[in-house]
């Protein structure tokens, strides 16, 4: 079914508008949160979750792209539930991610306003429009989708130290381009 | 941490962007079927080779087979098909363990005139379920639906429908229900009429096995032709009355133009020639048909018609009365229903005027009492004759509007009606000695009672209408010299005429009935008459309004409406420690903002369905309602509030009511005005997707409070700030 006509359901307050999106981006969803959290209940938790939300926000809300929407629903939610029941350090995906995120982080101390977030979102999307599609694809299938290296390798036909290296090139032109807007930390 | 913050912008990205990097895998539909296809086509090629792989973890004991790569791909579909949230079916099948649960009691909802004669309604109940007819229309159809609830404290909700699809051309009337007193059998009556060549009114019986909710089955059907009139349940035997009108000029040699008959899955049967009943002379070519006939089965017991008789009908556990009106007398007659032998006619007795309704009439120790327009009678059921009467107490120009016997005693309300100006006096009877019956009556009133209600110690209710015709409530007092008005309650708007519409709790005083829009509850504490609850119900059809308490909770039945309320829906503007500090819905919110709402218990608050997760419920402003149709459920009014609650504790506020304010704000406010009112209470604030949302932000202690306005609403989430 179109994503229109499941967002109108929404609209019409109708609840097959749960069972289309959950036989449509079901699998999608699920994926994004079994990256993160690596729990197959969680993280079915996690697109029920979603749906919840997806209800509770549509309307007034009517995303434009419901896949993209429903996606950073279940992210979100799925890096909450990761932190939230991250007992230890452990070396698992999320953990790697946020590793190498650390590395883009430029060196300020400061309390970051709302101003500052709401910068920081539209530097996020400047950096994105002026990489190389594939480079952009590869740089959100890690940051967005916490898609595992091994997977990155095999879906990119390369080796996994070639991605390795490429997406630490990726984030060093990352934070370069996070301190030339002015970003802090 | 700061690696969140980057990660959570990431995840800001436009969804351009997002959409172009999906994983392709995961971006293609697989539609049902060809996966269905494709899976039974490798299924028989592994089990052609001796290898089921149903698990993922086993898929590696396979790497040598040189299937080893379809079996790796059916492994990681059957993965898919278990990370998938179970479906609303599976839902329901996997509650139907519980939802058979253990053996369910009957409770009457109805306030039947006789103990132990159970009398049609639209809701009838177990301790577990509710059920609630309606007749629908749409798109040309009719249909005849019994809506299944279950009840469950402040979780009661729509579990499941029955519909009968009503053949083209036919019309229905009048829909009741019954519930057997195992609550394993529900029964759906209704009449209408059939417009085909021959045009007729018809009676219709269903009945379904309800023993287990989710999987509910036909059992049997029932017909007559003759539309319906009455019905009672004793026991379990079903008693329809019905109407059957023989034809003008009617061809004797075909029965089904002047004798009732029935038909069932068995075949059709008409009433038998010695249970037909008829005076020497008739005014009319009715029958009046008594069918008894048994639930389970639906087999007809035994019938009996009774011609030119009315079809006003007083039914006690055995025996039905009814009148026959002719020239200058009224027949009141007597025909035993069930018990041992057949149906029987017992006497006939005559009187003057005509009986009101089955509340006219009442059988106490022998006697038939019985009220007309002319007066008062006392039949003796030995032998059918006047023992005692009361005539010429209605005065000229007045009429009977109500009666009701309370053992020795009949109060009747009648009317004098003058140029619309309603009066109402009350008529108070003392029976005690038939030998020397006595009665008193009020002043007279303005407005009258269509009911009356006896509430105990002495006080009676009566529900009807004042002389500018709005609804009334009034309480009576019976004093040494009369009958006295205690107070009384007008409501302007739709008012019930139907007595079952109208809820009565005897025990704590109480009397609920649908006002316009509105659900009222009174209660009466020995001097008022107090409004406990004042709920938004919907829509107008004040008459097919239903409600019992089930503990603390009041569930509300309409038409494709429901509704679970607490008292404190009522916005006395006071507080309750019980529900914390929460404010009724058209005042600020910010009352929650630092203090601790963990002390809120949300959870007696309606609850919208599919929002619902393990650790998550979404609950409406006690000033909105959950509905229900044929297009899915909606919230009226339009604009609404609701609470997103976790573990007890608000998560989240979502507002587009224009009328409720969050810091003195609407979502309608202007962006700068917000910005400067969020600045002045504390918080940062941004503006972001082109002006198009103002977004404040407020730590306190361990909490974090996000607002956010956009022009269609506002919306206050809380986040827990990990120390």
């Amino acid at each position: 079914m179109d994503d229109d006509k499941i967002v109108a359901m929404y609209f019409e307050r109708n609840e097959e508008a749960i069972r289309e999106t959950d036989l449509k981006y079901g699998k999608y969803c699920f994926y994004i949160a079994q990256n993160i959290l690596c729990q197959r209940e969680d993280s079915k938790e996690c697109v029920s979750d979603t749906y919840v939300r997806a209800w509770n926000a549509i309307p007034p809300h009517r995303p434009s792209r419901l896949g993209a929407f429903l996606g950073r629903i279940t992210r979100n939610l799925a890096l909450d539930r990761y932190a939230y029941h991250k007992a230890e350090k452990r070396l698992d995906n999320t953990s790697l991610v946020y590793e190498e995120l650390s590395e883009c982080i430029p060196d300020a101390n400061g309390r970051m306003s709302v101003e500052d977030e709401v910068a920081l979102k539209m530097a996020v999307d400047s950096f994105l429009a002026g990489l190389e599609r594939q480079k952009r694809i590869l740089f959100l299938r890690r940051y967005w989708y916490l898609s595992p290296i091994k997977e990155l390798a095999r879906d990119f036909s390369m080796s996994e130290s070639n991605v390795k290296i490429t997406l630490h090139r990726i984030r060093m032109q990352f934070k370069e381009h996070l301190e030339q807007q002015g970003i802090e930390f | 941490m700061k690696e969140r913050k980057l990660l959570d912008a990431i995840g800001m990205a436009d969804e351009e962007y997002v959409q172009e990097a999906a994983p392709k895998d995961r971006q293609r539909i697989r539609h049902p079927f060809y996966l269905a296809a494709a899976a039974c086509l490798v299924l028989a090629l592994t089990v052609g080779l001796g290898v089921l792989v149903w698990q993922n973890t086993g898929i590696r004991k396979y790497k040598d087979s040189e299937y080893y790569g379809v079996i790796k791909v059916l492994g990681e579909y059957y993965d898919y098909l278990d990370s998938l949230p179970a479906r609303d079916d599976d839902e329901k099948s996997e509650n139907s363990a519980g939802l058979e649960g253990p053996k369910q009691q009957y409770v009457e909802v109805t306030d039947n005139q006789e103990e132990a004669v159970i009398e049609g309604d639209l809701l009838k109940r177990s301790d577990r379920y509710a059920y609630y007819v309606l007749t629908q229309y749409a798109s040309g159809t009719t249909i005849v639906k019994v809506n299944v609830y279950s009840i469950d404290g402040a979780f009661g909700e729509w579990v499941t429908s029955i519909e009968i699809a009503i053949e083209e051309r036919r019309s229905v009337y009048e829909s009741y229900i019954y519930l057997s007193s195992d609550c394993k059998t529900l029964a759906v009556v209704y009449d209408g009429y059939d417009d085909s060549k021959e045009g007729f009114f018809y009676t219709q019986v269903y009945t379904y096995d309800v023993s287990d909710v989710a999987n509910i089955t036909q059992k049997g059907k029932w017909f007559t032709k003759g539309n319906l009139t009455e019905t009672r349940l004793v026991g379990n035997e079903l008693i329809v009355a019905t109407t059957f009108y023989a034809r003008k000029n009617a061809n004797f040699s075909d029965l089904s133009q002047y004798i009732p008959g029935c038909t069932t899955e068995k075949g059709t049967e008409f009433v038998a020639p010695e249970d037909v009943y008829y005076p020497d002379s008739v005014r009319s070519s009715t029958y009046r048909v008594f069918w008894n006939i048994d639930i389970d089965s639906l087999t007809v017991n035994d019938s009996a018609a009774m011609l030119s008789y009315s079809d006003e009908m007083y039914f006690t556990d055995d025996t039905v009365y009814l009148q026959c009106v002719q020239s200058q007398k009224t027949l009141i007659s007597g025909l035993r229903y069930r018990g041992d032998g057949e149906m029987t006619l017992l006497g006939t007795a005559e009187v003057k005027g005509r009986i009101l309704n089955q509340y006219s009439m009442d059988e106490h120790e022998g006697i038939l009492r019985l009220v007309t327009g002319e007066g008062l009678y006392c039949i003796s059921l030995d032998d059918w004759t006047i023992k005692a009467s009361v005539l010429g107490f209605v005065p000229e120009g007045e009429a009977v509007q109500s009666v009701r016997f309370d053992g020795d005693y009949a109060y009747v309300c009648t009317a004098i009606i003058e140029e619309l100006v309603i009066l109402d006096p009350v008529f108070f009877f003392d029976l005690s000695d038939l030998s020397n019956i006595t009665y008193k009556h009020t002043a007279e009133i303005p407005g009258y009672s269509h009911s009356l209600v006896q509430f105990g110690n002495g006080y009676l209710i009566g529900i009807g209408y004042d002389e500018d015709r709005n609804g009334k409530v009034e309480v009576y007092k019976e004093t040494e010299t009369s009958v006295e008005p205690v107070c009384s309650r007008v409501f302007e708007g739709a008012f019930p005429s139907d007595y079952k519409s109208v809820f009565i709790d005897r025990e704590r005083n109480r009397i609920g009935f649908g006002s316009g829009e509105k659900y009222i509850l009174l209660e009466f504490d020995g001097e008022e008459l107090n409004v406990i609850l004042d709920t938004v119900f919907g829509r107008r059809d004040v008459g097919s309004i239903r409600a019992f308490f089930d503990g603390e909770y009041l569930y509300l039945f309409g038409r494709d409406r429901f509704k679970v309320c607490v008292l404190h829906d009522y916005a006395s503007g006071e507080e309750d420690s019980e529900y914390g500090n929460f404010p009724p819905i058209d005042t600020t919110l910010e009352f929650w903002i630092g203090q601790n709402v963990a002390e809120v218990d949300f959870f007696k608050y309606q609850k919208v369905p599919h929002m619902q997760t393990k650790s998550t419920i979404v609950v409406l402003g006690s000033q909105y309602s959950l509905q229900k149709d044929e297009y899915g459920f909606s919230i009226l009014p339009e604009h609404h509030v609701y609470y997103t609650v976790e573990n007890g504790r608000i998560v989240k506020i979502n507002i587009s009511d224009p009328t409720v304010t969050l810091f003195g704000l609407t979502r309608q406010s202007g962006s700068d005005e917000i910005k400067e009112t969020l600045i002045k209470a504390g918080f940062s604030v941004g503006v972001i997707g082109g002006g198009d949302t103002v977004v404040g932000r407020l730590d306190l202690k361990d909490q974090r409070y996000w607002v956010y306005f956009t022009e269609r609403e506002a919306r206050m989430t809380v986040e827990e700030l990990k120390k």
